[in-house]
C-alpha cells in the first residue's frame, strides 16, 4: 500500500476514536447537566426571579424541557458514537442545555460562561462544523429570547437591541480560537499518522523481505539435498559396475596365475569370454551414465547441440523398438506397435533415439509386465509418438514433477538409475521445437505424448536456468 | 554336497559371483530378488548351505527378504551375508537378522576369506 494511504487511514481511525470519545465524555457530561439544570431549578430560580414565577413552574421546566432537549444527544451518543449526525445533535443540545440553564439563574451573565465553557469541549471533536451548528443555535437563542423574553436571557426587562449581537460576538471571538487550534491540532495528527505508516511501510517491506530471503534459503535447502541425494546414487550407479569390473579382473588374475588351480583350457576359455563380454557391458554401462550426466549440465546450462539431418522417423522409431523387444519378453511385455510408414524428418538422429530409447525403457521398468503400446502418427506439422504402459502409474501430485531432474517414482525398493533420463528427454526435445508430456493414472498406467516438428530449427538451445547459488 | 545362493539384482555382479563361485567348485544358484529367492527357497528339495543377498534390489529389497524369510522360515538355520556399500544398511541388515556382511565393492580377499569361515574353503 502507498505510504500516503496508509497515513490517511491511519489518522482518519485516529480521528473516529477522537469522535467517539468526545460524544462519550457529553453523554456524561449531559446527565451531570441535567441533575444540575434540576438542583438550579430548586434552589436558585426561586431567588432569582422572585415572584416573577412559581418555583413548580421552574422544577418543570428543567425536568420536561431538560429532558427534551438531552435525550436524543445522549441516545445518539450512546448508540451512534462517532457520526456526523451524533456530534450536531450534541452541539445543539448542549446550547440548548446552556440556554435552559441561563433561563433558570434568572438570565444571570454569569450562567453565560456555560456557553464559553461549552464551546471548548466541543473544541474537542477538532471539527469547526460543529462549531458554526453551535454558534448559529446560540445566535438564534439570543436573538429570539432577547426580542421576547429578554428576563430569561439577560436577566433585565429592556435591554439594548443590539445585546444579542455583542454576545454573539463575543462567541465569535472564541470559536476562531478554538477553530485555529482545531486545524494546529488536525496538522498534528496528521504528521503523527504519517511518521506511522513509514514505520508500518517499513516493518511491512522487511517482513516482505525475510519471507523473501526464508524461501530463498528453503530452495537453496532443497537444491543442496537433492543435489546431494544424486550424488549418493551416483555412488551407487558408480560403484555397481566398478565392482563387478573389479571382481572380475580379480578372478581373471587368479585363474591365469593360480598354479595350484587346475582348471581345464577350455574352461578357463569360455570363462575368459565370458569375462570379456560382461568387461564390455560394464564399460558401455558407464560410458552411458558419464553420457547422461554430461547432457544433464549442458541442458541445464541451456548448451545442448543437436545436429539435424534427413531421418526416416518410422525406421528411427521401429530400429529402437526391435533392439529392446529382447529385454520387454524378459520383463514379461509385450511391444505392440501402431506406426505410420514412411514419414520423413530432419531431426538429430542420435537425440531422438535416446528419447525413445528412454520412453521404451521406462515403460518397460514400470510396467509391471504388462503390454506396451508405442504408436506413432502425423499430427499436422508434427510427428507425434506415443509410449504407453498399463504399470503402476503415476500419482497426480508426482505428475509434474517426472521431467524435473534428479525425480524418480518413489517406490519402497530400489530402482536402478539417477533419476535423469525424463529430464534429458525433455531437453532433447525442446531443443528440438518440441514438446513432452505425461498422462498417468496410478495404478493403471502412464502414457508419455512425444511432439516433434518434422522440420526442426537446428542448433536452438533450451533447459531451464542454473539453479540459484 | 553344500551350495551357495547369490540373490542379486545386477546381472554383471550376479553372473559373475556365480561363475566365480563355480570355478571353486561349488553348487551356486543365483536369485533375482528377494521375491524369487522366497519361492526358491520354499520350493527347493535341497536348501543351500549360506545365501549371499544383495541389500539393494527392486521388487523385494534385502531388508524385506530378512523378516519375510525369518517370518516364512523362522527354524531355518542358513547363514545369510548381507552385500552392501551402505555401513547402516549393513548394521540394519545385522539387527534384521543376517549373519554376516560383505562390503561393496566386493574384494576377492574379503568374499573368500567369508566363504572359509563358513566352510566353504576352496576345493
Amino acid at each position: 500500500m502507498n505510504v500516503h494511504r496508509l497515513a490517511e487511514n491511519i489518522f482518519r481511525e485516529h480521528e473516529r476514536k477522537i469522535h467517539a470519545r468526545t460524544d462519550r465524555l457529553f453523554a456524561a457530561l449531559m446527565i451531570v447537566q441535567y441533575f444540575a439544570g434540576i438542583l438550579a431549578a430548586v434552589f436558585i430560580s426561586p431567588s432569582s426571579w422572585g415572584y416573577a414565577t412559581s418555583p413548580s413552574h421552574d422544577l418543570r421546566i428543567a425536568i420536561l424541557l431538560g429532558a427534551l432537549i438531552l435525550a436524543l444527544p445522549i441516545t445518539l451518543a450512546l448508540f451512534y458514537p462517532g457520526r456526523v449526525v451524533t456530534r450536531h445533535a450534541i452541539a445543539i443540545g448542549q446550547m440548548l442545555d446552556s440556554a435552559l440553564l441561563i433561563h433558570l439563574s434568572g438570565g444571570r451573565i454569569e450562567t453565560h460562561f456555560h456557553i464559553f465553557g461549552s464551546l471548548a469541549f466541543l473544541g474537542f471533536y477538532r471539527d469547526w462544523r460543529v462549531l458554526v451548528t453551535a454558534s448559529f443555535v446560540i445566535a438564534f437563542d439570543h436573538y429570539y429570547r432577547g426580542m421576547h423574553w429578554p428576563l430569561s436571557v439577560y436577566g433585565v426587562s429592556q435591554p439594548e437591541p443590539w445585546r444579542w449581537i455583542e454576545h454573539t460576538a463575543w462567541i465569535l471571538f472564541e470559536v476562531v480560537f478554538i477553530i485555529l487550534a482545531s486545524r494546529q491540532s488536525l496538522r498534528e495528527m496528521r504528521e503523527i499518522a504519517l511518521r506511522r505508516a513509514y514505520v508500518e511501510q517499513v516493518a511491512i517491506e522487511r517482513g516482505r523481505d525475510i519471507q523473501a530471503l526464508e524461501d530463498t534459503k528453503k530452495k537453496l535447502h532443497d537444491t543442496l539435498e537433492s543435489k546431494n541425494d544424486f550424488l549418493s546414487m551416483c555412488g551407487h550407479e558408480l560403484k555397481t559396475p566398478l565392482t563387478s569390473l573389479h571382481l572380475q579382473a580379480q578372478i581373471a588374475r587368479r585363474l591365469v596365475a593360480g598354479d595350484r588351480r587346475k582348471v581345464p583350457p577350455e574352461r578357463l576359455w569360455d570363462i575368459t569370454k565370458k569375462f570379456m563380454e560382461q568387461t564390455e557391458n560394464q564399460i558401455t554401462r558407464l560410458l552411458r551414465l558419464v553420457q547422461d550426466l554430461l547432457d544433464h549440465s549442458r541442458i541445464q546450462m541451456g548448451q545442448l547441440p543437436i545436429f539435424p539431418e534427413r531421418v526416416d522417423a518410422t525406421a528411427l522409431i521401429r530400429d529402437v523398438i526391435e533392439r529392446y523387444r529382447e529385454q520387454a519378453k524378459q520383463a514379461g511385455s509385450t511391444l505392440k506397435l501402431n506406426i505410420q510408414e514412411g514419414m520423413a524428418a530432419y531431426w538429430d538422429r542420435f537425440r531422438v533415439e535416446q528419447v525413445i530409447t528412454n520412453l521404451i525403457s521406462n515403460a518397460i521398468k514400470y510396467g509391471e509386465g504388462k503390454q506396451i503400446e508405442v504408436e506413432l502418427y502425423q499430427a499436422g506439422e508434427h510427428a507425434r509418438v506415443l509410449v504407453r504402459d498399463h504399470g503402476m502409474g503415476i500419482a497426480e501430485d508426482d505428475l509434474e514433477r517426472v521431467f524435473r531432474q534428479f525425480e524418480r517414482i518413489r517406490t519402497k525398493s530400489y530402482i536402478p538409475g539417477l533419476g535423469l533420463g525424463l529430464y534429458i528427454s525433455k531437453g532433447i526435445v525442446e531443443s528440438h521445437g518440441g514438446k513432452i508430456q505425461c498422462e498417468s493414472t496410478l495404478g493403471e498406467g502412464s502414457t508419455f505424448i512425444l511432439e516433434l516438428p518434422f522440420h526442426c530449427t537446428a542448433n536452438a538451445v533450451s533447459g531451464e536456468a542454473p539453479v540459484p547459488a | 554336497m553344500k551350495s551357495i545362493l547369490v540373490i542379486e539384482d545386477d546381472e554383471d555382479i550376479r553372473s559373475v559371483l556365480v561363475e566365480f563361485l563355480k570355478s571353486l567348485g561349488h553348487p551356486v544358484d543365483a536369485a533375482f530378488d528377494g521375491e524369487k529367492a522366497l519361492r526358491y527357497l520354499a520350493a527347493a528339495k535341497d536348501q543351500p548351505s549360506l545365501i549371499l543377498l544383495d541389500m539393494m534390489m527392486p521388487i523385494m529389497d534385502g531388508l524385506t527378504f530378512l523378516s519375510e524369510y525369518a517370518k516364512s522360515s523362522p527354524a531355518s538355520e542358513i547363514p545369510i551375508i548381507a552385500m552392501t556399500a551402505d555401513s547402516k544398511l549393513l548394521k540394519l541388515a545385522l539387527e534384521s537378522g543376517a549373519h554376516g556382511g560383505i562390503r561393496k565393492p566386493m574384494d576377492l580377499e574379503d568374499l573368500m576369506a567369508t566363504l572359509a569361515r563358513y566352510g566353504f574353503e576352496e576345493k
